[in-house]
């Protein structure tokens, strides 16, 4: 555990917290988010606390892939047009940070983040997939409408800015799973890996026990 | 646990806003519309996730599955959350589409057309440009073919949506098939969705559901139904060419160390008359094996002539008799320059179901009146084996999979009947 202190700017409450260096983080006494924005040009975007991230994982959770064990610490929901995107932030036993996506049944670890991997990919032409080797275009879209995000918990943002973004999905054999991010000021190219939920190994989870009721 | 409820949230209640009746929207934000089950009025959130509708969809067709009904797959509660009819563009062929929800496995589709039932769920398989693809490779599934490439519209709804289903898609589709499963595509200009389905009978379908419904009738072939006899050709060869080696083994070592003949009696008959007939009676012999077969080999000496014999064996210790005949013709010349010859001086008369016994025979031979046939001999050899049983089985063996080709051949040009791809000529 590595506890250090935060001080709220919006309550001025002090909280203590385990990662002092994280990008995201609910104060405990007014329950407002506190974003840490990298870049200048980044602008802030409609954050909300409270709502529902439709998952069945919890923040608490801890989970087991690889023989290597992770805490769930947090979640970014992004509320798109085509689907609501679960971003949860995950800290492994060698204490660092990584990332599980969970949308629509699917459940991706992130084992690789490159952000502006080359000049080429960053001017790549608003509304088309990148080339990756072996893996195929799923799906890509457009971020244009005022989407609100939600955060939960602390941990590190896996990107800094969601609306005015192209987002496109890419699979590959093998389960692998690749997103690319493309913003006027950087581009992202994540990469990782595809698991059943039974794969993750999650305990607690919540009770979806007659979840239709 | 914080920020998370660790109790899964209560389907969203909100009034329809034509007629006011609640609906359940059970995929809380993740509907961007959804369409009222009584009055078919479509709404759909805006930008500012405010509610606008201007849409209504009339309805075509009683739904065999209620909007909330709950099916409980793979042990998993998926609850039915809409309805969607699509139409074919070209030959106007419409089809049902039940959407499943389950919080952990998210979106599944029960596929109904022509009273046939598929469940599809989406699918990691990629393909950067599948548009001139007729044959897929899934190595833990097999060869999929390409069955057809098609456009669609959606003709009536009902239920939740993830997307605006009012906007009319600019997609293509196409399907392909390797029964029971299906693996199909649809794409537009940024973004491909590939699903996988499975062919579900009837009695499945039901098993899922815990209320009575009235399960639609079939017509035809689906593209994705599977063959009653499920024979794989490469199975079907593999067993036929197993059995027939087996039969092979079988008939080698019946006849090299099981059943060997031995001669049981061989006597001669002459001609002493100028007769057309006669009647010879053999001296008595033995058959020393129940349930055996015997040879009866006739010889002749016959040139340019003819005999014909007719048989009655007789079980001297039982009094059974067994009748058989035969006949010998020998005809030789030189005609043009060249000899000819036509006919044998022997043949082989086989007796079943022989039982152990002292035996003999009366033979009747008939002759040509104006040409003596001189001597006869016949020799029985005992404890032979049947070449018939065994041609018979391998006619059988050979039937069994021509007959399953037959059928499956039948079948696939019937399920291939509508699709632009078939690989069978229907002139």
């Amino acid at each position: 555990m590595d506890f250090g202190t935060f001080t709220c700017p919006h309550c001025n409450a002090i909280n203590a917290t385990e990662a002092r260096d994280n990008h995201y983080y609910n104060c405990s006494s007014c329950n407002q988010v506190y974003i840490k924005y990298e870049t200048p040009l980044a602008k802030p975007e409609k954050f909300v606390t409270e709502s529902e991230t439709l998952s069945p994982i919890l923040i608490g959770s801890k989970g087991k892939v690889n023989n290597e064990s992770f805490e769930v610490t947090g979640c970014i929901t992004l509320f798109q047009s085509r689907t609501t995107v679960n971003l949860f932030s995950i800290k492994w036993n060698t204490g660092l940070f990584g990332c599980l996506i969970e949308y629509d049944g699917d459940y991706n670890i992130i084992t690789n983040i490159n952000q502006n991997p080359d000049k080429s990919l960053k001017n790549t032409t608003v509304g088309k997939e990148i080339e990756i080797k072996d893996f195929g275009l799923a799906y890509c879209y457009y971020t244009d409408r005022p989407e609100y995000i939600a955060t939960k918990g602390y941990g590190k943002l896996v990107i800094e800015k969601y609306t005015n973004t192209i987002f496109c999905s890419y699979y590959s054999q093998n389960k692998k799973v690749a997103f690319s991010f493309f913003t006027r000021e950087q581009t992202s190219l994540l990469t990782g890996k595809i698991y059943d939920f039974s794969e993750l190994n999650l305990s607690p989870t919540r009770s979806i026990n007659d979840w239709y009721k | 646990m914080i920020g998370i409820n660790s109790k899964y949230p209560s389907p969203l209640v909100v009034p329809c806003t034509k007629c006011h009746k609640v609906i359940k929207l059970y995929t809380h934000q993740k509907a961007a519309s959804f369409c009222c089950s009584h009055c078919g009025a479509y709404t759909l959130y805006d930008k500012q996730k405010t509610l606008t509708s201007n849409y209504t969809f009339s309805k075509i067709k009683n739904k065999t599955f209620e909007i909330g009904t709950v099916f409980k797959i793979e042990g998993l509660e998926f609850v039915l959350i809409s309805f969607i009819a699509k139409e074919e563009t070209s030959y106007k062929t419409m089809w049902f589409e039940y959407i499943l929800f389950h919080p952990v496995e998210g979106y599944w589709t029960l596929n109904e057309s022509d009273g046939h039932f598929t469940l599809i769920k989406p699918s990691k398989y990629y393909l950067k440009a599948p548009e001139n693809i007729k044959n897929i490779n899934l190595p833990e599934k097999g060869q999929y073919h390409l069955y057809s490439k098609y456009k669609y519209k959606v003709k009536h709804a009902e239920g939740e949506f993830f997307d605006d289903i009012s906007i009319k898609p600019n997609s293509s589709s196409a399907d392909y098939v390797n029964p029971p499963y299906l693996l199909s595509y649809e794409k537009t200009k940024d973004e491909i969705f590939w699903y996988h389905g499975e062919y579900i009978d009837h009695s499945t379908v039901k098993s899922w559901v815990n209320v009575d419904v009235d399960m639609p009738v079939k017509e035809g072939i689906a593209p994705n139904q599977p063959y009653s006899l499920n024979f794989s050709p490469d199975a079907l060869t593999k067993i036929t060419f197993v059995s027939i080696a087996l039969i092979f083994i079988c008939q080698f070592i019946l006849s090299g160390f099981i059943t060997i003949p031995k001669v049981s009696h061989k006597e001669s008959f002459y001609q002493n008359d100028s007769l057309s007939q006669r009647t010879y009676v053999s001296a008595p012999f033995e058959i020393t094996e129940n349930n055996s077969a015997a040879d009866f080999d006739i010889i002749g000496n016959l040139d340019n002539n003819w005999l014909e014999t007719d048989f009655t064996l007789v079980n001297e210790t039982t009094g059974d008799q067994y009748y058989f005949s035969g006949s010998l013709e020998r005809y030789s010349g030189y005609t043009d320059g060249e000899s000819w010859s036509e006919g044998s001086n022997e043949e082989t008369l086989t007796v079943t179901q022989l039982k152990k016994g002292k035996y003999h025979f009366n033979v009747l031979v008939t002759n040509d009146i104006h040409n003596r046939f001189r001597i006869l001999t016949v020799v029985v050899n005992q404890n032979v084996n049947l070449i018939s049983n065994f041609i018979y089985a391998l006619l059988l063996l050979t039937a069994f999979p021509l007959y399953v080709n037959y059928r499956r051949t039948r079948f696939d040009r019937k399920q291939w009947y509508n699709s632009n791809y078939s690989p069978y000529n229907y002139d």
